[in-house]
């Protein structure tokens, strides 16, 4: 055998392997989903947080955040349920389950148009996009065939000014999302402390669940602010979710 | 030291020895005579004599006699220079009857001594008559009862004179339990022809255990005031006087009931209900549960009233089977009597129960079983189902697991939207990787800001394609400008049936065209042109007739001054074409 057969002998095997070893995520989802409904819900978490490693989707979000209301974690629930929320802004039963655990510990903290989005950030910075290439395509094409060219030029103008009405429209979505809270606080002996270090007297405890927002970073460090009480001090990672923008 | 000497000292020692042994005493005696009435106490004494503190022995039983301890006191005495002490404990001690009561000799250990009083004996003479004052009883609605049930029991004590003290009554209930208790304060009440004062005293009591029992004696301890007989008559026979001359004596009298002999039975075995848990009386059961749209394991608080008469204290619900769908934790209980003795009333659990199917519809709580001893015979009080809806909310989202519509057969109610979990998502949907929104990228900005680039770089390239390259180019593209105004306007006027402006604009654009081709100045060209430049350049004889006749109908409208209307729409056509091929000859030599 040559050496060029076996080495695609060689790599055909490891591919086999591969796809042997290689689990199913909706195959691991579904058994999540069966030990939530038993109430196992140490091992629901676990096993909905080997799926993470995967990836992320708005339903596997959902669920774990779940898992984690069901056990009495509500900070971590709604940790979950944002990103669920962040993932997939329409779906109305992910909002049903932030604003449930939200309400589970007394909060009322609604930032503008937190759950009035409907599109995600990134839908809404594809429709300007789309209107400027529209607008452009069809003057091109006005241009190059004089025949039509009135009609699409209509059309040229028509997008143009789609595009003004939607790329304004997005920067205030961005400006929406960027002032939500950035992080969710997921262990009930959180507290912002003066300085970013573990001895570093602490100035406010925080409750578990409560969202705050980012105003520096230093190393595995959080210069946060509470808006509840509006003070700021530092938090250290491993005691919040960072909630990213999308 | 002589031996004299010796022996004083000895004597001495002795007697001091002696004296201090012989000063530790104990003696029991009785503090007055040695003889009371019927119904009257004695005051025992037991004197403990340089013993310092004893404390109070605890007297043997005594036959006949109801011992009581009535505290202790001490006593200094100094006599002839000989200094003792004594702590003096008394007890009461109150005949039953006549006859004879007798103190047993008593041992007491002090200090490591042991000291023993000599028996005392209590002559009890017939006294007074304390029926002549009042009778005790106990009054008992029935002779059989069963095991668990609850009657009231009523000490009646009917009398003549009211006393000055009373104790509570007490009530010997070997083999029951004491419930609620009320009293009623004496009234009168006429019995036999005779005004009678009546106080009652009202217990219920539960019998816990089947036997012939045997329910008191009640015993009723009280203190009378007699006018003492010593000081009768004289200056200072009054009560007020009395008072402070000891005209007054108080007396115990200790009044008794005879005992009631129950015949207490248990429930009969023949037609008990498995449910039967031991509770006796008659009773009605309803349930209320809240919330009853839940989710598998959400807790439901079920609150069970159970009314009617009977035994309460110890009434329990009977457990839910093991396959109810249930799982119970422990609740309370609390009970609202409706009457004095709690013989009637409201007793009411409250227990969390949490759903362990999905298939559940409805809470059904197991019948409680009583035994009725007014009906003798058991009895079931059931609650009326609960309907429930638990909803399969987790179990609905697991592949192939039922969904409830399924379950039900119907669909579920409306639920409230700001109260409930959502349920689980079955599809995991694709996975993505977080990545930061796309208008945080640079590449975005490109995307939208390329057309609008695109757009003004093609603008660019076109005019840079048709601009002018020199001066004559320049020139050049104004006199084409100038030739295509011209048939514009040409045909404008030829609409308007202008025709001098018509023809004048034809020959304008004509002239121009001319002066393009032949590289000079337009404006002054007539049909010699045509064979001495045009021909020879390869203009075609249709083309040289068409434009020949153009310069007639021209000369025609300018110098006749009479332009024909009719053939406007052929010279402009034919103006139209002949520019048109006279732009055909250009660059030819």
């Amino acid at each position: 055998m040559s050496s060029l057969k076996r080495f695609v002998f060689g790599c055909l095997m490891a591919l086999s392997v591969f796809q042997i070893s290689a689990s199913d995520p909706q195959a691991d989802f579904d058994q999540a989903n069966r030990s939530l409904a038993q109430g196992k819900f140490a091992e629901a978490i676990r096993q909905y947080q080997g799926i993470l490693k995967s990836g992320s989707s708005a339903s596997l979000h959902n669920n774990l955040g779940l898992a984690f209301f069901q056990s009495g974690q509500i900070g971590p629930a709604i940790a979950q349920f944002r990103l669920a929320e962040r993932l997939a802004p329409r779906d109305g039963e992910v909002k049903a389950n932030l604003r449930l655990a939200r309400a589970k510990i007394s909060k009322s903290i609604t930032v503008d148009g937190m759950e009035g989005q409907t599109l995600s950030l990134n839908e809404w910075a594809l429709l300007p996009l789309g209107a400027i290439w529209i607008a452009t395509g069809s003057w091109l094409l006005s241009v190059l065939n004089p025949r039509t060219g009135s009609i699409l030029r209509g059309y040229a103008w028509g997008a143009a000014a789609l595009f003004v009405i939607l790329g304004g429209l997005a920067a205030r979505a961005a400006v929406v999302r960027y002032q939500e809270p950035d992080l969710v606080v997921v262990r009930p002996d959180a507290a912002l402390r003066q300085s970013p270090f573990p001895e570093a007297k602490p100035i406010l405890n925080l409750a578990e669940g409560a969202e705050l927002h980012i105003e520096n970073e230093r190393g595995e460090w959080f210069l946060a602010r509470d808006p509840a009480s509006d003070r700021s001090g530092w938090v250290r990672q491993d005691v919040i979710v960072r909630i990213p923008v999308r | 030291m002589d031996r004299r000497r010796v022996a004083l000292w000895a004597v001495l020692v002795s007697w001091l020895l002696g004296f201090s042994i012989l000063g530790q005493s104990f003696t029991a005696q009785w503090e007055a005579a040695e003889t009371v009435a019927a119904g009257e106490s004695a005051m025992l004494q037991l004197v403990f004599t340089d013993c310092g503190q004893v404390s109070p022995p605890t007297l043997p039983p005594v036959d006949n006699a109801i011992t009581q301890y009535a505290g202790q006191s001490q006593e200094l005495r100094i006599v002839n220079g000989v200094r003792s002490s004594s702590v003096i404990h008394r007890y009461s001690i109150t005949p039953k009857g006549a006859g004879t009561v007798t103190i047993p000799s008593l041992t007491v250990t002090v200090e490591g001594q042991k000291l023993t009083s000599r028996p005392l004996r209590l002559q009890v003479g017939k006294g007074f008559d304390s029926s002549e004052i009042g009778t005790l009883s106990l009054e008992v609605p029935k002779s059989v009862v069963y095991v668990g049930e609850t009657i009231p029991v009523s000490i009646r004590f009917q009398f003549r004179h009211n006393p000055a003290r009373q104790e509570p009554p007490s009530l010997k209930m070997d083999g029951f339990l004491r419930g609620r208790q009320t009293s009623q304060e004496g009234h009168s009440e006429n019995i036999n022809g005779e005004a009678m004062g009546v106080a009652r005293w009202t217990m219920a009591i539960t019998a816990v255990k089947a036997g012939d029992l045997e329910l008191g004696p009640a015993e009723f301890q009280t203190i009378y005031v007699f006018q003492s007989r010593r000081r009768r008559g004289g200056p200072f026979d009054d009560p007020f006087f009395g008072q402070f001359l000891g005209g007054n004596e108080q007396r115990q009298i200790n009044f008794q009931s005879e005992p009631v002999r129950l015949h207490v039975i248990p429930p009969p075995t023949a037609g008990r209900p498995p449910q039967f848990n031991g509770a006796v009386g008659r009773f009605r059961m309803e349930i209320t549960a809240s919330p009853t749209n839940v989710s598998v394991g959400d807790p439901i608080t079920v609150k069970v009233k159970v009314t009617g008469r009977g035994s309460f204290d110890g009434l329990s619900l009977p457990e839910l089977p093991a396959d109810s769908g249930f799982q119970a934790y422990p609740g309370t209980n609390s009970f609202e009597p409706s009457d004095a003795l709690g013989l009637e009333g409201v007793k009411t659990f409250e227990q969390v129960l949490v759903p362990e199917r999905a298939t559940l519809r409805e809470l059904t709580l197991p019948p409680l079983a009583y035994w009725d001893p007014t009906a003798k015979r058991y009895g079931l009080a059931e609650a009326r189902s609960l309907p429930l809806n638990v909803r399969p909310s987790l179990n609905a989202a697991i592949p192939g697991g039922p969904s409830p519509a399924a379950l039900s057969g119907t669909n579920p109610p409306p639920q409230n939207p700001n109260s409930e979990l959502r349920p689980l998502k079955p599809d995991l949907g694709k996975l993505v990787q977080w990545t930061a929104p796309i208008v945080s990228q640079g590449w975005y900005y490109g995307a939208v800001a390329f057309p609008p680039l695109a757009a003004v770089a093609f603008s660019t390239f076109r005019w840079w394609q048709r601009r002018p390259k020199d001066l004559s180019e320049d020139l050049l593209s104004m006199r084409r400008s100038e030739v295509r105004a011209n048939l514009e306007a040409m045909k404008r006027f030829a609409e308007s049936r202008q025709a001098e402006d018509c023809y004048q604009a034809a020959n304008r654009a004509l002239q121009e065209q001319l002066g393009i081709l032949l590289g000079q100045l337009g404006g002054a060209y007539t049909e010699e042109i045509i064979e001495s430049a045009l021909v020879p350049r390869g203009l075609k004889a249709e083309a040289a007739d068409s434009l020949r006749d153009l310069f007639h109908a021209s000369a025609r409208a300018r110098f006749a001054g009479d332009p024909s209307v009719v053939e406007l729409d052929r010279i402009c056509q034919e103006a139209e074409q002949s520019v048109r091929e006279l732009q055909l000859l250009e660059g030819r030599p």
